[in-house]
């Protein structure tokens, strides 16, 4: 499990960071990783620990100031970038298409009840109409 | 003093590649121990935080001068260790041949006693 502390000093990090979320995730990689294996040997840190342990995040941010942009890091950003669209896009779809089927099984069990409550009512206005 | 870090940081990381290189040539390291053996070989004199050590190591593997690998560690943990290679050793002994030069000059400058018109 991602502590949010941990996620919360590598965001941090990457504010720092002046390039694309892409490519940031890609310069990040392998610290990321140090980061949740650092997680699950000591169990969850507080920021003021990785700060200790690691360093602050502006100085880990600078430490990869002239990181050159290679056509490696720029693949892999385009990667995580087309990964995350599409994500997104199947996460809304999931969620229109769940949207959709309680819209249908809604309507459906409406209709049911609008009919019964038009035959018992009409059935009332018979059974008036009766009495009259 | 008021430039204290600055100066302190900025002597420190001009280096760091190099001595990460050199250690490498030892033996294939990862984060903390590259940290932990740069304060031991150095006595002390290069105690930098692990996470400042990513940007050089990933500059360095951006450049081919060394080369990231996974080992399991433990159960299902993954550890990323770094591995010098041939074109990592030729840099090295290049870079260092050229400090030898800088630091004889530097050296050769701080001594210097004499006045501004000496030839």
């Amino acid at each position: 499990m991602k502590n949010k502390v941990c996620q919360k000093y590598l965001r941090d990090i990457g504010k720092n960071l002046s390039c694309s979320a892409g490519v940031k995730h890609v310069l990040l990689h392998d610290f990321a990783e140090r980061i949740y294996c650092y997680e699950a040997e000591v169990g969850e840190a507080s920021y003021d620990k990785l700060c200790v342990e690691f360093g602050a995040p502006e100085d880990i941010a600078k430490s990869f100031e002239g990181a050159a942009l290679s056509d490696n890091i720029r693949s892999r950003a385009k990667k995580y970038f087309v990964t995350k669209i599409i994500a997104v896009a199947l996460a809304v779809a999931l969620v229109a298409v769940t949207a959709l089927l309680i819209y249908i099984i809604k309507e459906a069990s409406g209709t049911t009840v609008v009919s019964d409550a038009y035959e018992s009512v009409s059935g009332i206005t018979n059974k008036i109409t009766y009495k009259k | 003093m008021k430039y204290e870090n600055e100066i302190r940081e900025n002597v420190r990381m001009g280096y760091v590649e190099l001595l990460i290189l050199k250690m490498l040539t030892k033996e294939d390291m990862y984060g903390y121990q590259i940290r932990q053996e740069l304060d031991k070989r150095t006595g002390g004199a290069f105690q930098v935080k692990e996470g400042s050590l990513y940007g050089p190591l990933y500059r360095m593997s951006e450049r081919k001068l060394i080369v990231a690998h996974k080992e399991l560690v433990g159960e299902k943990r993954f550890r990323n260790y770094y591995s010098i290679n041939e074109s990592g050793r030729e840099y090295l002994e290049f870079a260092l041949r050229e400090m030898e030069t800088v630091f004889a000059g530097i050296d050769m400058l701080l001594k210097w006693e004499g006045s501004a018109d000496e030839k």
